[in-house]
């Protein structure tokens, strides 16, 4: 069975999870300042920081606390599961992305749109989750 | 009155302001139009939008406007035309009045001229006054009030031409 890098799978999903991040609060940060929200800023970030911020904290976390941990360095995880792994982080991230890009062209309200994202976004936490979490799992298991 | 009000009429008409509603006011009467999205050159948007309470999407498309509209609180303006047909002065209250009242003036007038103001004479003494009720609602989400403009950048005279309807009255 195939398998890939432990240390390989946390960097990639560490780099496509912080990066993509980093890509939407800076794209919602210049629309707060540029006024796009108007007194609604709050509830803008209201709903940004709990969809990204629980599962990018998960693995900062988890490449904090194995930083200098070299008993798993050596370790694998099955490439099959990376690659579920990645793939979901991606969908999912994504959905968020096109959730702020799409709405200019939808005209619904973008606040609106936001709250109507948890029909697409809400049964995904649990299933990113266990795909960015999972490398992670394995090294403590 | 009545030879008058078939000539706004048409040239309403004409224009798309299919939409009328009728008030009297003292010595005459009054033709309020629906509410309509404008440019900010004064003219129409393009339907639907023209009619839409809320901004819409992007249209026409092209990618500074959607950057624009990605970064910046969407502004729509708002114009309702009354035309005031009467030989009594009248002048400004100063009250300003909410979008949401002005769009209940629709349903609230009459849908033709009551026989009984149409009958009445045209005289020199009578006047046509375009009344422009300019809104502006930054943001949106129609949850945002749309406020009147008092001071609007655009001149009376300019909204009617750029309405069409300037040259629908042979102006």
């Amino acid at each position: 069975m195939p398998t890939t890098s432990l240390e390989i799978v946390r960097t990639r999903l560490a780099g496509v999870w912080l990066g993509t991040s980093a890509l939407i609060v800076i794209l919602v940060a210049l629309q707060s300042l540029l006024g796009k929200y108007g007194d609604r800023t709050q509830d803008a970030w209201g709903w940004l920081l709990p969809t990204i911020m629980p599962t990018s904290g998960v693995i900062v976390t988890g490449l904090v606390v194995t930083a200098l941990d070299s008993a798993t360095s050596g370790s694998a995880v099955r490439t099959s599961f990376y690659r579920l792994a990645l793939a979901l982080s991606i969908f999912y991230l994504a959905l968020v992305l096109l959730t702020i890009l799409i709405q200019p062209l939808t005209g619904t309200a973008t606040l609106e749109l936001m709250k109507r994202s948890n029909l697409w976004l809400g049964p995904y936490p649990r299933s990113r989750r266990i795909g960015a979490r999972g490398p992670v799992r394995l090294e403590e298991g | 009155m009545r030879d008058l009000d078939a000539k706004l009429s048409r040239a309403l008409d004409s224009r798309g302001y299919v939409e009328k509603s009728y008030y009297a006011v003292p010595g005459g009467f009054a033709i309020g139009t629906r509410l309509e999205q404008i440019d900010d050159s004064g003219r129409p948007k393009t339907e639907p939008a023209r009619w839409a309470s809320s901004p819409g999407p992007i249209n026409p498309f092209s990618l500074g406007a959607y950057v624009r509209a990605l970064f910046t609180a969407p502004k729509g303006r708002y114009r309702i035309i009354v035309f005031i047909v009467t030989a009594t002065p009248f002048g400004s209250s100063g009250k300003t009045v909410s979008a949401d009242e002005a769009q209940k003036w629709l349903s609230a007038g009459l849908n033709k001229l009551p026989p009984s103001i149409g009958a009445q004479p045209y005289t020199p003494d009578v006047t046509t006054t375009a009344l422009i009720y300019e809104f502006e609602r930054v943001g949106d989400s129609t949850a945002t009030p749309a406020h009147e403009v008092t001071q609007s950048s655009i001149p009376g005279q300019e909204h009617l031409v750029n309405a069409g309807i300037w040259a629908a009255l042979g102006g």
